[in-house]
């Protein structure tokens, strides 16, 4: 075993005279690479940045909204006869659900006129006690109005409209409470709203699957509003954005690899006769390979690293806010994926260039040493 | 132990022309001495008995050794002195001898030995590089005999060396080959050599006989 330690540091030792007497070939891996991996990482950084915006966009609850309206025209007296709503199941397991009944009666509440009514299958979901009430954006909140609604009347304190109530009615001042409470209002027919904040776009896709399966077949026609077609085109973009990130990690390898390969195999030519003699003392190919994929590995990974460290530097002598520049900061690089990708691009990049090698050390001893 | 060469021929690749073609040779525990001019095929045939080459027809068959060209047989059967590079660069001279000799499983006393019957005792850390071309080519030797080969091949080892330095080399030869245990073949334009040869073959007279 000793003489496989001694074989190694002698063609340690020769890598080093080599590199000292041929500065230029070593300088030029490390540049090249070096170039390759700040490249990169600018790539990496700039479309990581990027994602991070388009992450954020798709987890946006806004843009996650899924509003299904259907109209009941005279349901009749029971809201259990209700043609059946879309099952909680079908939505899928996650998100956050909520059923409004957009009434066709209209309440006459003192000092502001008439208003659309409202209905909520739990009023608590949205934060209100099962009570009437006006919802109102600049009224002062806590005041009880007297209101009447045909033969019916009551009383309305003042809240303020959730978000999802202003965009559905459209409107301010409208007249809520819970469908228990307001079953007379529905007598007559009403538009049944089921908002749905859901959790991702596999969510809004199955819902407007489930939708459209459960339409066809009950025969029904529900209007359903998303944003699914940009979120589907949002998510395209991620997609390329990964893409791209895997086309730079082997664009970076393969350039890395051919360089290096044609550098590796100029050096074996001049080197050939040595490694020859090496192997006619009965040294293995795989030991004289391994070395010289160990040497290019490191060059290729060490150069990268080396131009992550210059771009970090550089980048830490500017001002990136002011620049507009600000995702150039490349201090988490390392600790990234992505980051973690290119090296690793690097690393195949000098496994690559070693295929020239393991060719050359397949010609016949005899054909080498004279 | 024996080496047999049968029907032996070989052609250099992009060369039309075989080297030689149908060559039957035997090389046995003794110094066989293969004269010859330049380009007739001398080192040819024992890069081909060494397995450094494939034959393009016949065979190479043994007896009493590992297959040549394995990597066995390099690391512990064969030695092998060639005309030009034979030494590790940047390395001493002890530590040439013993790289090699540690492949081949020779211990440290026999290196020692050989670096004293060739008269390298004051070089012995001294590196290669800075060596004359006799003492280089009598660390070749000493590093081929270090590890008590079987198979000792030597392809012109005392091509423009001066007197004192083929002796050397010749009496170390002869007293390896002496103890019985090793097939020795050398190439040679050296008359000098045929002191040591057991068997002298005249190679072109030979392969004109074989045709």
């Amino acid at each position: 075993m000793s003489w496989w330690i001694f074989i190694h540091f002698y063609l340690w030792q020769n890598s080093l005279r080599r590199w000292w007497e041929q500065p230029l070939s070593l300088l030029s891996k490390l540049v090249i690479s070096g170039l390759l991996g700040m490249l990169g990482a600018v790539v990496i950084l700039g479309l990581k940045d990027l994602g991070g915006r388009l992450d954020a966009r798709l987890r946006d609850k806004e843009i996650l909204g899924v509003v299904l309206s259907e109209s009941i025209v005279s349901p009749g007296r029971a809201l259990d006869n209700l043609p059946g709503e879309f099952p909680r199941e079908a939505w899928g397991a996650e998100g956050e659900m909520l059923v409004y009944y957009q009434t066709s009666v209209w309440a006459d509440v003192e000092g502001v006129g008439r208003c659309p009514v409202l209905a909520v299958d739990d009023p608590e979901q949205l934060g209100f006690v099962d009570d009437l009430f006006l919802l109102s954006e600049d009224r002062m909140t806590g005041i009880p109005l007297n209101l009447t609604m045909g033969n019916f009347g009551s009383e309305a304190v003042v809240a303020r409209p959730t978000e999802d109530i202003v965009n559905l009615m459209g409107r301010d001042d409208v007249v809520l409470g819970s469908a228990d409470r307001l079953a007379g209002a529905l007598v007559k027919g009403f538009i049944r709203t089921t908002v749905v904040h859901a959790n991702s776009i596999e969510h809004v896709r199955k819902i407007h699957a489930t939708v459209a399966a459960m339409a066809k077949v009950e025969d029904r026609r529900p209007r359903l509003r998303s944003n699914l077609r940009i979120l589907e085109e949002l998510e395209k973009v991620r997609d390329m954005q990964r893409s791209a990130l895997l086309f730079v990690t082997i664009g970076a390898s393969l350039v890395l690899g051919l360089v290096f390969g044609s550098l590796a195999w100029m050096e074996f030519r001049e080197e050939r006769y040595l490694l020859s003699l090496i192997r006619s003392f009965g040294v293995g190919r795989m030991t004289l390979l391994a070395h010289a994929l160990v040497e290019n590995t490191l060059l290729a990974v060490g150069g990268v690293l080396l131009g992550f460290l210059v771009l970090r530097v550089g980048a830490s002598q500017l001002d990136l806010a002011a620049l507009q520049i600000p995702w150039l900061d490349s201090s988490y690089l390392l600790a990234s994926g992505e980051g973690r990708q290119l090296v690793l691009g690097a690393a195949l990049g000098g496994v690559l260039s070693c295929v020239p090698v393991a060719i050359g050390l397949r010609k016949p001893l005899g054909l080498i040493l004279k | 132990m024996r080496i047999n060469c049968r029907g032996l021929g070989y052609r250099y690749p992009g060369v039309e022309r075989p080297v030689f073609d149908g060559l039957d040779i035997e090389f046995r525990t003794e110094v066989t001495l293969l004269r010859g001019y330049s380009g007739c095929g001398k080192s040819t045939l024992l890069r081909l008995a060494a397995g450094l080459l494939k034959p393009s027809s016949g065979k190479v068959e043994t007896e009493g050794l590992l297959r040549p060209g394995s990597r066995e047989f390099f690391r512990k059967e064969l030695s092998f002195v060639f005309q030009d590079l034979n030494l590790l660069p940047l390395a001493s001279v002890e530590r040439n001898l013993r790289l090699c000799s540690q492949i081949g499983g020779a211990s440290r006393e026999e290196v020692d030995r050989w670096i004293g019957r060739l008269g390298l005792d004051d070089y012995r850390n001294r590196s290669v590089e800075k060596l004359s071309g006799g003492q280089r080519q009598r660390v070749a030797i000493a590093r081929a005999l270090a590890k008590s080969p079987k198979v000792l091949i030597l392809d012109e080892p005392t091509s423009g060396l001066d007197d004192g330095n083929t002796e050397i080399i010749k009496t170390a030869v002869r007293n390896f080959v002496s103890q019985g245990h090793a097939i020795c073949v050398v190439a040679t334009h050296d008359h000098r050599l045929e002191e040591i040869a057991d068997e002298l073959v005249d190679f072109h007279t030979f392969l004109s006989l074989a045709e």
